[in-house]
């Protein structure tokens, strides 16, 4: 028998189970091949070797440990087990797992953020469209405001804003008396027309104007100059009549505009008083003041009241006060022309 | 009854006794079994696996395993042979797992430090006479445990079986399944790849 045949033996050979007949076969090949012998030599040895090995012995906790691991467990431990154990890897991928998570939660959030912005102006809530129809409303009635400013009819004084509906009404309705109403006195129109502001009602005076004279209507700070009326002079009076018209007008002695005139007068009366007027109402048809509102303070209104007869007749005398401690009192007064 | 089962299975009389004693609820019994075994298997699993900490785990786990099918062993073979049939279909369950691969791939703390589980020399008895002679010892048995754990399946189980564990050829086919011209010449070549891993330095 060759060496590579020899070779597949040894092992055996070491072991003793080989049959006689086959040990005597490489004992003999042994005995005469230096090479097999030294690897029988080795083999042995390292088998030697590994027979010669310390045994390993279990820790001293082995059986504690087995018992511990035969209990029954309780379901919070076995679900631990189940989501942590092994730590080495079920603890990376968790991690992993929340980190993914979060992403994708923030990602999801800012998703419905800006969502949520591109519809919000289409689902506007109930007060912010009526914000907005407030708005209109203001806008509308500012607009008004200004166009009845433009053409005078009417001049209210300021009120709440914040009723749109009453102030639109309002706006409308003292407009079309004045236009239309030529005979009535307006008051009890104004009355209805006036938005209840929870303040007290104005005191109404009716009066029938003195009629307008020219030279009776100045006021006592206007220099009259007495002249003879000459072609040479006429200018230089008249011009200094148009410099010390108070209210910035060019008043014409000739032409008798009652409504400056009126307001004139009336305005030479109030200021003093440190009054003021509110409302004004004309007969455009008539080129007429038809009824004024005025604001007195409350310790001038006998003042006032003496003042006002100048300008006319009063029909009915001016009624007392019947507060006391009014800081200041509205008057409605009514004009009256002669014919 | 008894002497002919004994005489059948090979079974030693403390085997058998202990295991119809936790067959019929004796835990004690059990104890004891576990206490007869546990040396040899957690040896046989060590050089399985090559890791202390996860002979430990499966060599608690083969007896836990044990413990839950005890009731179906009708003593046709060698305890011991049932016992390390199961501690090999344990190792390999652990040796496909995830665990034991991650573990593979890096340095167990626990290996390193000499804790007193921890280190799988720890409790070998130091007989050498000489510190150095010690250390030796110790990088002896390390290269042995390398060269060991480099072979194939097959032949690590044989080699281990036969050379560490001292078992004969047919106890051998018995655990692994393996038929007995196998088991020899898996034998064979597993010896030789170890002598020449382990050439000039035993």
């Amino acid at each position: 028998m060759d060496c590579a045949g020899i070779d597949e033996l040894l092992s055996e050979y070491i072991d003793g189970t080989l049959d006689s007949k086959t040990v005597q076969m490489v004992e003999k090949h042994i005995s005469v091949c230096v090479d097999c012998k030294k690897k029988l030599a080795s083999l042995r040895a390292m088998v030697e070797e590994l027979n010669a090995l310390e045994p390993m012995k279990a820790p001293a906790d082995f059986l504690e440990k087995i018992h511990q691991r035969m209990e029954p467990r309780s379901d919070f431990s076995r679900l631990f087990k189940k989501l942590f154990v092994p730590f080495k890897i079920k603890i990376p991928l968790q991690l992993a797992a929340a980190a993914t998570a979060s992403i994708l939660v923030v990602m999801v959030l800012n998703l419905q953020k800006s969502e949520y912005q591109k519809t919000q102006p289409l689902k506007a809530s109930k007060s912010e469209r009526f914000a907005e129809k407030s708005k209109s409303d203001h806008l509308t009635y500012e607009f008004s405001t200004k166009t009845r400013s433009s053409a005078p009819i009417i001049e209210e004084a300021p009120e709440r804003l914040s009723d749109s509906k009453q102030r639109m009404s309002a706006q409308k309705t003292p407009v079309q008396p004045s236009i239309q109403r030529e005979d009535g006195p307006p008051s009890s129109v104004l009355a209805k027309a006036r938005p209840s502001t929870g303040k007290a009602q104005p005191i109404k005076l009716a009066m029938i104007l003195k009629p307008v004279a020219v030279v009776g209507a100045y006021p006592p700070d206007i220099t009259m100059h007495t002249m003879p009326l000459t072609e040479g002079n006429k200018k230089t009076i008249e011009q200094e009549r148009t410099d010390k018209d108070t209210l910035g007008r060019k008043f014409e002695a000739g032409q008798k505009n009652q409504i400056d005139d009126v307001l004139l007068r009336m305005n030479h009366i109030i200021w003093p008083l440190k009054g003021k007027i509110l409302t004004k109402e004309y007969n455009k048809r008539k080129n007429r003041l038809t009824s004024i509102q005025v604001q007195i303070p409350a310790e001038s209104y006998v003042s006032f009241c003496r003042e006002l007869t100048r300008l006319g007749t009063l029909k009915t005398p001016p009624p007392a006060l019947s507060n006391q401690h009014l800081e200041a009192v509205k008057l409605l007064i009514n004009f009256a022309y002669p014919e | 009854m008894n002497n002919h089962i004994k005489k059948a299975s090979g079974l030693s009389r403390a085997d058998t006794v202990l295991i119809r004693a936790v067959q019929a609820g004796d835990m004690a019994a059990f104890d004891e079994l576990v206490l007869k075994h546990k040396d040899r298997l957690f040896n046989l699993v060590y050089w399985f696996l090559g890791n202390y900490q996860d002979a430990n785990d499966c060599a608690q786990e083969t007896f836990i395993k044990v413990f839950k099918s005890i009731k179906k062993f009708r003593l046709e073979s060698a305890f011991s042979t049932w016992l390390y049939r199961i501690a090999i279909n344990t190792c390999k369950n652990r040796i496909k797992s995830s665990a034991y691969k991650w573990g593979k791939k890096t340095v167990s703390l626990e290996t390193v430090n000499s804790s007193k589980n921890g280190n799988p020399f720890s409790e070998i008895v130091n007989g050498s006479p000489t510190p150095v002679m010690a250390l030796e010892k110790k990088e002896r048995m390390m290269r042995i445990q390398k060269a060991i754990n480099s072979l194939p399946e097959e032949q690590n189980r044989v080699v281990v079986l036969r050379d560490i564990q001292g078992l004969s050829y047919q106890n051998i086919s018995d655990i692994t399944g393996l038929n007995l011209g196998t088991v020899k010449s898996k034998l064979a070549r597993g010896r030789l790849a170890l002598k020449n891993q382990l050439k000039g330095r035993i």
